[in-house]
């Protein structure tokens, strides 16, 4: 299977009415998406401790970045060389090797690092600000935010993304089970 | 820069990592920086210390004042080609390239990558045997945490910890702007004085002196009815003087304080750097001029006074009752508790609900204003039902939102009358059996009845007041931490005097970051002769428009210099600096008002011979002939918008006029037509004569009459030279050329 695939017709042809593409879309590199497949990339742990990949042309450091990283945790990963240049679109994880998907989670997850708060210690409004002591994932956390309206990312889940000062992000799964006091300010922003 | 001192640079380490170094026998501790986060992923903490020789880092935790060890690595700097740190979404790594591999060292938080960013830095000068400089040794980053709370603080550039700070000291704050008007606000405050002792004195004399003397046969002042209205008019005439006068002298204190205010904010804001505006927090700015001034205003002028008047009231009614009938001051008093306990409750509950309901407007006006905006997108890919359907969703949640907090309204405020009048009930009950019995007058009574009817408002209001003052307090702690903002890009207190900047730049060493340890511009060196003309190509992100931003100061270089005239731009003024700097960008900002008044902004005392030469020179002069109001014409009003080539003309006017030393133009001509474009083209060359210039455009044709031309590539300089060198030696600029050409060809 070729690792090209453009904007042709899905396969087992168009739908009735639409044999004929409009217009052709495919104008060069720059509209093919390239899926990386598990026969055409695999990735491995440097001596360094970071993740690298291998391909064709290409082996060495790798980045890895979900393009919908919200609601999109496992699907849609864009890997990119040392110098940030696209190797292609891994459309989803699962059909990699289970030992593959973990190098590639290790990955994301320190990329995007957002421990789970399970317990909301203290939250404190002052002045429209907001002070937090949570309990995560990663460990006991202190962190401050400016206002709700816009650091509140809210995930088609359900699920809230709290967005600190620093742009550092905390995720918040059961929003009703785990904000305790923070309820009071936090409900009106769900 | 400095020898290499014994000073430890970023984070001083406390003892117990100090001691545990000497237990491993590692001195010569040049730098340390303390992260938040280990190898996995954990929070806790983690040193990264820097000697002469090696990189050490310590994972652990103190216990009793003993660094508790569960990792420690070496990396020693011969085996290191260089470090660097790698930032991600909310984390970061510190990383070493040993022969062509990347290792992760250490890992950070965000708010460390700044402080990491640096830390590679001296962690390369220390491999590469280079000495640290004075900003180096000075660098700190440690004040980010309260030290009171440990939490970060919301505001890096403003070092309060709303969480510790004293609503009180805010609160004297914000009456300080109070202080300089102190007579008008002494004569409000006799004037509440008065109003409330009068506001006192009209149940006794509408329900006392009526029944118990005017009315009661058995009165020496029986049938005194027109004395007795005589001083019911005297009353209310003297009360409303008093409101009427009160009011007066409130509005214009209130008034006068939020002018103060807001000037102080806008000047305040003028001063701060351009990172300020940048930087995420400044969405709100124009909120916080208005709407924040506003609610300080409402605050001082209407919840202060009437706090003050309804304390008095309620002091002055239960100072009464008591004098009169202890035990029935205690039975209207009674409900009270239940009045605060419902206000408390149920008030906060019904904020929140209009709130939700003015956030659901807010969406609602906002799929207006899209839909009503982008009505040539909606129509051109045949989108309104979809419209349609976005705003039925967002019109049903407001319509929940109306019903929720109309019901709570509903319920509520039909409490709160129902249990004043109960109060009223058990007033009318107990003296009532009083009266009938005879151990109290009706005229007591009725003036009883009076004042409970006087207790309940004054009480919601208290407790309201506090919400006000809430308010109040947010708002002002928000206007000052702008106010007391410190500009990152300061201007030197005593600065040489260039009245008469001759034109000369010299660029030496530059670098510069937007972001920590993401160098936008490296090691830039660059000279331009007075009058000489450059054209900064290349590709976009390359760092051109970067070049000029550190030339006119609006940021400030991270290391090197750039001299004009010899002098360092930090020891020049900003007014000698900018006042003999023009700039034409690509987005051409015109201000409110005419056309005149935007050529002359550098320059308002120009003459309107010199406004009309500087539009002649620039071909703007004739399209501003074709406008009814010519010169006068005002700018976005009245069908009265520019295109983008007639506003480039007008700033390129504007640039004649303050008749500038040196000019930057960032993609003067982009964005217009080839016609257009001549005419700018001819305008700028009359505007380059005789200025240092400094010309960013992508169309490399608009270069040709540059005396040299710079290629930047990915924050260096890569070529320099005139259009034939460069052509010659078939590097990045050919290889532009030849790109542009042939697109060129393809479009004709």
């Amino acid at each position: 299977m070729s690792p090209q695939r453009g904007f042709g017709p899905p396969p087992g042809g168009m739908p009735p009415g639409m044999e004929k593409p409009r217009r052709k879309m495919g104008i060069g590199k720059f509209t093919d998406i390239v899926y990386l497949l598990p026969e055409n990339i695999t990735f491995y742990k440097t001596k360094g401790g970071l993740i690298g990949a291998k391909t064709k042309d290409y082996d060495g450091r790798a980045n890895l970045f979900r393009i919908f990283p919200l609601n999109l945790e496992n699907k849609y990963i864009s890997v990119r060389d040392k110098d940030l240049t696209e190797l292609g679109i891994i459309e989803d994880m699962e059909i990699f090797p289970q030992e593959q998907i973990e190098l590639m989670n290790d990955e994301l997850n320190k990329r995007y690092f957002i421990p789970k708060i399970t317990k909301v210690i203290e939250a404190k409004e002052e002045f429209g600000n907001y002070f937090w002591n949570v309990e995560t994932t990663a460990g006991e956390r202190k962190f401050s935010m400016r206002d709700l309206a816009n650091n509140v990312i809210h995930k088609k889940n359900g699920a809230i993304v709290l967005v600190d000062v620093d742009g550092s992000r905390y995720e918040m799964e059961d929003v009703y089970k785990t904000a305790g006091k923070a309820l009071k300010f936090l409900d009106i922003w769900l | 820069m400095t020898e290499n001192s014994n000073k430890v640079c970023i984070d001083s380490p406390p003892e117990y990592i100090l001691s545990y170094l000497e237990d491993k026998n590692i001195s010569r501790v040049f730098a340390a920086a303390l992260s938040d986060m280990d190898a996995d992923g954990r929070y806790g903490e983690v040193w990264a210390i820097a000697t002469d020789k090696q990189l050490h880092i310590l994972t652990g935790k103190s216990e009793l004042g003993v660094w508790q060890e569960e990792m420690f690595a070496s990396y020693a700097y011969d085996e290191v080609k260089r470090f660097y740190i790698d930032t991600f979404i909310s984390s970061g790594i510190l990383v070493g390239v040993f022969d062509e591999l990347d290792f992760e060292l250490c890992a950070f938080s965000n708010g460390n990558a700044r402080k990491f960013g640096h830390f590679a830095n001296l962690l390369n000068k220390l491999k590469n045997k280079e000495l640290f400089s004075l900003e180096d040794e000075e660098f700190k980053d440690e004040d980010l945490f309260c030290p009171v709370c440990g939490s970060p603080y919301p505001n890096r550039g403003h070092k309060i910890c709303p969480k510790c700070m004293k609503r009180g000291a805010l609160f004297k704050r914000v009456m300080s702007y109070g202080v300089r008007y102190k007579f008008e606000i002494m004569a409000v405050f006799l004037g509440i004085l008065a109003t409330a002792g009068l506001g006192l004195l009209r149940p006794q004399l509408n329900s006392r002196v009526l029944f118990d003397h005017v009315l009661n046969p058995n009165s020496q002042r029986y049938g005194q009815l027109v004395p007795f209205i005589l001083s019911i008019l005297a009353l209310e005439t003297t009360s409303f003087a008093l409101n009427v006068l009160n009011g007066r002298i409130g509005a214009s204190i209130s008034a006068k304080i939020v002018y103060d205010i807001k000037l102080e904010l806008f000047s305040a804001m003028q001063k701060l750097s351009l990172s300020f505006y940048n930087s995420k927090h400044t969405g709100n700015l124009m909120t916080r001029v208005n709407n924040d001034a506003q609610d300080i205003q409402y605050f001082i002028s209407d919840g202060m006074p009437h706090f003050i008047m309804n304390l008095i009231m309620l002091s002055g009614i239960l100072a009464i009752m008591l004098s009169f009938y202890p035990l029935l001051a205690v039975v209207v008093f009674m409900p009270i508790p239940l009045i605060i306990y419902v206000i408390k409750t149920v008030v906060p509950k019904f904020r929140k609900y209009k709130w939700n309901t003015w956030a659901k407007n807010s969406r609602i006006n906002s799929i207006i204003n899209d839909a009503l905006t982008g009505m040539r997108v909606v129509k051109a890919f045949g989108r309104e039902k979809s419209e349609i359907n976005r705003f039925e969703k967002a019109n049903y949640d407001l319509y929940r939102a109306n019903v929720k907090e109309g019901r709570t309204a509903a319920k509520t405020f039909p409490m709160l009358s129902y249990i004043m009048t109960l109060g009223g009930l058990f007033v009318w009950g107990v003296g009532g059996f009083k009266a009938a019995s005879g151990s109290m007058t009706l005229g007591v009574l009725l003036s009883f009845v009076g004042y409970v009817s006087m207790v309940y408002g004054p009480l919601d209001f208290m407790v309201r007041t506090f919400d006000w003052y809430t308010n109040c307090m947010n708002s002002a702690q928000r206007i000052f931490e702008i106010i007391d903002q410190k500009p990152e890009v300061k201007e030197a207190e005593n600065p040489v005097p260039m009245p008469n900047i001759k034109g000369k730049i010299s660029i030496r060493n530059v670098t510069f970051e937007y972001e920590p340890n993401k160098p936008v511009l490296h090691n830039i060196n660059l000279e331009i002769a007075e009058g000489e003309m450059i054209g900064l190509v290349g590709h976009s992100g390359a760092g051109k428009s970067t070049i000029t931003n550190l030339i006119t100061r609006l940021y400030d270089v991270n290391e090197g210099d750039i001299l004009i005239d010899d002098v360092n731009i930090k020891n020049i003024a900003f007014s000698d600096l900018r006042g003999q700097i023009g700039m034409v960008l690509q987005d051409t900002f015109l201000f409110s008002g005419t056309i005149a008044e935007n050529i002359a902004y550098a320059r308002p005392d120009a003459t309107r011979d010199e406004i009309i030469s500087a539009a002649r020179l620039a071909n703007a002069h004739d399209f501003i002939m074709r406008m009814p109001d010519g010169y006068e014409t005002m700018i976005g009003i009245r069908k009265n918008n520019l295109s983008g080539g007639e506003k480039q003309r007008i700033s390129i006017a504007r640039a004649i006029l303050s008749n500038p030393k040196i000019l930057i133009l960032d993609e003067a001509t982009a964005s217009v037509d080839t016609e257009t474009e001549r005419l700018i083209q001819e305008a700028l060359e009359r505007l380059v004569k005789g200025r240092t210039t400094i010309a960013i455009a992508h169309r490399l044709s608009t270069l040709r009459n540059a005396d040299r031309l710079v290629v930047v590539e990915r924050g260096t300089i890569a070529e320099v030279g005139t259009h034939e060198e460069l052509e010659s030696i078939k590097g990045i600029y050919y290889g532009m050329l030849k790109m542009q050409k042939e697109a060129l060809r393809v479009r004709e």
